[in-house]
């Protein structure tokens, strides 16, 4: 035996011996002189804690005070009485705690009558003191064993179970699934069940871009903790592994490279990546020795089975997975399993083929009226049917994935409040087109709002409306979130500043995906801001005067958090100050103009542009200072640029003025934070004061 | 599972019958001592008998083909048939190690 196993046995035997003389021994006799007896042979023994009781009644108020750790019976009634009383004390003590009974002798029915009655030990006298030493510290023994046993037990079951609920985190929540089923237009059911608390099959799903969702199923080879903890290492490959996420076959060859390092020969995974295509209609897939997923259609009346296109996991490194493509119709059903459905390893010849499988479901589909949602429940009942057991050989996921029919315009117009509402405001306009409301669809899902009239109690934000329907913005002004991002589609006539974009009628789709993909990072930015900004945590606030110098974008935006935190509502006035800090970057130092913004946004290449003008030799080494001071009354933000600066007479202070993207940025952080704004200079420097 | 070897030359055949399981581990591993420290440079595993494998069976003959291959041996998988056959299938088992039939 290892070493260290005998030091460990050591030190349970010494903690059973002190445990043993700690034990407290309830002993029953009512002759004096057996109780003595006993009692100093105990002693002898070192066990100390003893208690007496004269008959039955006066044992229960011992019992009933204070459980002992084991009872000697013995007094000098007879057999039968002995052995009612024992049968009592049975019925009140745990059958853990052992009952050793004396009696006067020796035969085989009486011995028989008292272990019914509950006895553990029997001794009959005459008996050496040796022999009834070694059985009471046995029987006691044998109690601490089993009690330790019981908590070991116990404390496997906690651990498991808090093991169980952090596999059952890692899969997708209900409300996930809901979300991305609305905006891809599939409707997903889902059953995982491990086979002993914990298992080795995971399934996930996750959004590849507006129209495309993917599907992932593994089963991890065997069970239990093994497989369960293959499980976990599984997904944090999956989530980290981002690149080829739009390429099944690359993706899965990916991984199975990743988990040929860190699996041993006998373990491996079988692997399922489908990614659904809501415009295209399509499911490509790739397919590592899952059992053979099918997709049924015509309403189940007729299905195809998606074989294996590559090896298991984890095995072989270097294999080329081949990603396949099926195209999929309305009402068409997408159905993975994991292999317990169809296996019974009790009785092989009740298994059944992918063909039989198939078949079964099919007929669900076209012979039982399954109400709706309960598609993955009826397959799992008719599987139990079948077997007649309940408790499947391994672990169980079962997933089904429906494609709805279109929905139809009219299904976006909402009557109910709409939460973080993207609102439509002018169906009618023609350059509104179906594809941009599938597009706005996929991106918000139920926030999504088609019709002139807004459901009261909106929130909205993100307004589309036409030059025919400008009355919109007002009304989504007055009904919005902090964060209103507005765009009108209009002829050239109006005037560029009613809202963020002013877009032309003859706008196409990708100009308009484009304008609208600015619009929620605009919003999602001030967003995260303000989520940043409640984060931190700064000294700023103890410094008086202060002088900060940046570049970029992003150290803006960095910066503006951190002096934020001195002021007031800090998360507005970091919106406020990241406005103005913007500006001095972009129309200061870089001299983008507005209306070269506008043009690079509508065209995707803002960004680009931002850092190519940064990497420009005149524009290289142009900085933004931003000078803070603080005062018992007011907190003062100073920010000059390198710029020209502009004509900041012409600027309306009420209102955002013609120079769209600078009276707007102006416009917000006057809105936001600093009622006081002030252009010195030629118009590159900027004063913001707020009063404490 | 049950198993059964029988020397033909320089060849070990393993004959593995019954069902191959997760309970199998235990079992198995004379099999996987046999081909590691046996002296017969080839190996064939004979699946005529075996009724039916789950994963981690699949895991087990994985095994054996590892060992076998760190060895310097060649171990083959003969005579897959019924539900051997359709797991091997699915499995791409044949890419991973050598199938004769």
């Amino acid at each position: 035996m290892p070493k260290q196993a005998l030091q460990n046995l050591a030190v349970v035997s010494r903690e059973f011996q002190s445990k043993l003389e700690d034990a407290s021994i309830l002993i029953i006799t009512n002759e004096e002189l057996a109780r003595d007896r006993v009692a100093r042979v105990l002693l002898n023994a070192d066990l100390q804690c003893l208690e007496f009781a004269e008959n039955f009644s006066s044992a229960s108020i011992a019992v009933n005070e204070h459980i002992p750790d084991l009872v000697i019976l013995n007094t000098d009634l007879d057999a039968e009485a002995n052995l009612e009383i024992c049968r009592r004390l049975r019925s009140l003590l745990d059958e853990q705690i052992p009952i050793i009974l004396q009696l006067p002798r020796d035969d085989q029915l009486t011995r028989l009558k008292a272990f019914r009655a509950g006895a553990t030990e029997i001794i009959t006298d005459p008996s050496s003191e040796g022999e009834f030493i070694l059985r009471v510290k046995r029987a006691l023994e044998r109690k601490n064993l089993v009690n330790q046993l019981r908590k070991d037990q116990s404390r496997l079951q906690q651990d498991l179970q808090a093991a169980q609920n952090m596999q059952s985190a890692l899969l997708p929540s209900e409300k996930n699934i809901a979300k991305f089923s609305e905006a891809r237009n599939v409707e997903i059911e889902s059953f995982y069940e491990a086979s002993n608390m914990l298992g080795g099959d995971w399934w996930y799903a996750a959004a590849i871009d507006n129209s495309r969702l993917g599907i992932f199923l593994f089963d991890l080879s065997g069970h239990g903790v093994t497989a369960a903890i293959n499980a976990f290492r599984l997904q944090l490959l999956v989530r980290s592994l981002k690149e080829y996420k739009a390429e099944p076959g690359l993706w899965m060859s990916t991984l199975n490279n990743e988990l040929e390092k860190i699996l041993p020969a006998e373990q491996f995974s079988t692997g399922f990546y489908g990614i659904y295509h809501k415009r295209k209609q399509t499911l490509e897939y790739v397919n590592a020795g899952s059992p053979c997923p099918f997709v049924f259609r015509k309403n189940g009346k007729t299905f195809q089975k998606l074989d294996s296109t590559g090896p298991i996991l984890g095995c072989v490194s270097e294999i080329e997975y081949e990603a396949k493509t099926v195209t999929l119709k309305s009402n068409d059903r997408v159905f993975l399993y994991s292999d317990a459905l169809y296996e019974d390893f009790d009785n092989p010849d009740n298994s059944l083929s992918s063909q039989e499988l198939g078949e079964q479901i099919s007929d669900i589909l076209v012979n039982q009226k399954v109400e709706e949602g309960k598609f993955v429940e009826a397959v799992i009942q008719r599987m139990v049917d079948r077997t007649g057991k309940s408790k499947f050989d391994d672990d169980l996921t079962v997933l089904s994935m429906k494609v709805l029919p279109p929905k139809s315009i009219q299904e976006y117009c909402r009557t109910e409040a709409v939460k973080d509402c993207v609102w439509i405001a002018s169906p009618q306009c023609d350059t509104i087109s179906e594809e941009l409301i599938e597009y706005l669809y996929g991106e918000y899902g139920a926030s999504l709002h088609l019709g002139e009239e807004l459901p009261p109690g909106s929130q909205v934000d993100f307004v589309i409306t036409d030059e025919a329907n400008l009355d919109k913005l007002q009304i989504a002004k007055e009904n919005s979130t902090e964060f209103l991002s507005s765009i009108v589609i209009a002829s050239s006539a109006v005037n560029q500043d009613i809202a963020d974009f002013v877009l032309p009628e003859t706008a196409d789709i990708e100009m308009l995906k484009t304008v609208c993909r600015a619009c929620r990072e605009i919003s999602q930015q001030s967003q995260n801001l303000r989520q940043e900004v409640s984060l931190r945590k700064s000294a700023i606030g103890t410094i008086n005067n202060g002088e900060f110098s940046f570049k970029t974008l992003i150290e803006a935006r960095n910066l503006s958090t951190m002096l934020a935190i001195a002021c007031p509502n800090a998360d507005l006035v970091a919106i406020g100050l990241r406005e103005l800090m913007v500006n001095a970057v972009e129309h200061g130092n870089l001299e983008i103009t507005s209306e070269q913004k506008q043009k690079l946004i509508m065209s995707g290449s803002w960004k680009a542009e931002i850092d190519r003008r940064l990497e420009m030799p005149q524009y290289v080494n142009r900085e933004v200072v931003i000078r803070y001071a603080r005062s018992s009354k007011r907190i003062t933000f100073t920010i000059e640029d390198e710029g020209a600066g502009f004509d900041y007479a012409a600027l309306d202070q009420e209102t955002p003025s013609e120079t769209t993207y600078r009276g707007r940025g102006i416009a917000l952080a006057k809105q936001l934070a600093f009622p006081d704004i002030e252009y010195l200079g030629c118009g590159n420097k900027v004063r913001a004061s707020i009063d404490l | 599972m049950k198993y059964r070897f029988d020397v033909r030359g320089d060849t070990l055949h393993v004959n593995v019958s019954d069902v191959l399981t997760f309970e199998d581990h235990e079992a198995f591993n004379p099999v996987v001592r046999e081909i590691e420290n046996g002296p017969d440079p080839n190996v064939i595993m004979n699946l005529q008998e075996l009724k039916m494998v789950d994963s981690a069976g699949i895991g087990l003959l994985l095994l054996a083909s590892d060992r076998a291959k760190k060895k310097g041996k060649s171990l083959k998988v003969s005579n897959l048939t019924g539900h051997v056959a359709v797991v091997a299938e699915l499995f791409k088992f044949d890419q991973l190690v050598d199938v004769v039939n």
